[in-house]
């Protein structure tokens, strides 16, 4: 499987053009950027902070975070094949996705048992605990997944 | 240069140079506190440039949010300069990054006064004037523009 990543196309257009790589992580940090604004922004109204914006607004903002997501999912993959045997032993990217695919659950859990209330719910609602749990859930979910992302330069620590 | 040569040398350089887990958790912050800046200015510029059409004031909450992610990039990323002081205060790549960060900071104040202040006369109920759009505009890409130099540092001189 490692192999076959190795000598895919991908990683050939990665290890062709040395700026590929260097190229991609920006646009990767673009991307964080596009899904940490639109995590913070509901989480913390969610978890009561700017009363005064109604959830089913902030909701709309919500589809950006796929944007980002979308676009960190793509960059993500172009390092994994540029360098496949160096990221697949790698920890600190394994916990990483674990971290992810918690959140996705999450924001599952959100969409499932919650969604459907927001328009529902008035403009200065303050939002059952089960809510502040998902929000507060997500919200150091996502800061530790910008943190492990960054540790898999340095793992295991120099 | 003296003082460049002092600070690298200082136990903070020393620090952020030597230990094991400073770096990559001082990195880290740094990126987390870009995040949330950005973000919020993302988000505040996406409903100003016509993505949502809600009252503005609201989101004006978040700027604290931003001003404090703004404060600790500014000590994480003194941190992370004082480890290799001498290069980054000549590195080309470093000094576009810091402009543009200056220019964001400035643009973010004026969007500020303009979209959350009545500087403008928008009511920040309807659609935003010309102006206020292209001051979110010209914001974002200062903030875009700094985090891509920000990580060319890596590879540019």
């Amino acid at each position: 499987m490692l192999a076959w990543i190795d000598s895919s196309w991908l990683a050939e257009f990665m290890r062709a053009y040395q700026w590929a790589f260097p190229i991609s992580e920006a646009i990767h940090f673009v991307g964080l950027v596009i899904l940490m604004g639109s995590v913070v922004v509901m989480d913390l109204r969610l978890l009561g902070f700017a009363r005064g914006l109604p959830v089913r607004v902030v909701h709309t903002l919500l589809p950006w975070a796929w944007v980002g997501f979308t676009i960190n999912l793509i960059t993500g993959t172009m390092f994994f094949a540029t360098l496949p045997t160096f990221y697949y032993p790698n920890m600190s990217l394994r916990i990483k996705l674990v971290l992810l695919l918690l959140a996705g659950l999450n924001a599952l859990w959100f969409q499932l048992t919650v969604s459907k209330d927001i328009d529902n719910w008035p403009d200065d609602v303050d939002v059952p605990g089960q809510v502040k749990l998902i929000a507060g859930t997500s919200l150091a979910l996502w800061i530790s997944i910008i943190c492990f992302g960054r540790f898999i330069m340095y793992w295991p620590p120099i | 240069m003296q003082l460049l040569f002092w600070l690298e040398n200082s136990s903070l350089g020393d620090w952020i140079r030597t230990s094991s887990w400073a770096y990559p958790w001082v990195n880290a912050f740094h990126s987390v506190g870009m995040g949330i800046l950005v973000g919020i200015v993302l988000m505040i510029a996406l409903r100003i440039l016509g993505f949502g059409r809600f009252p503005i004031a609201p989101l004006g909450k978040f700027l604290l949010i931003a001003r404090f992610a703004f404060g600790l990039n500014l000590i994480t990323g003194f941190v992370l300069f004082a480890g290799d002081a001498q290069h980054f205060f000549t590195s080309p790549t470093f000094i576009v990054k810091m402009v543009f960060v200056v220019a964001g900071g400035i643009t973010a104040i004026k969007l500020t006064g303009m979209a959350f202040r009545g500087g403008s006369g928008w009511s920040g109920t309807d659609e935003a004037p010309q102006p206020v759009r292209v001051m979110a505009a010209v914001s974002l890409a200062c903030w875009f523009t700094a985090i891509f130099a920000g990580r060319m540092t890596a590879y540019l001189p």
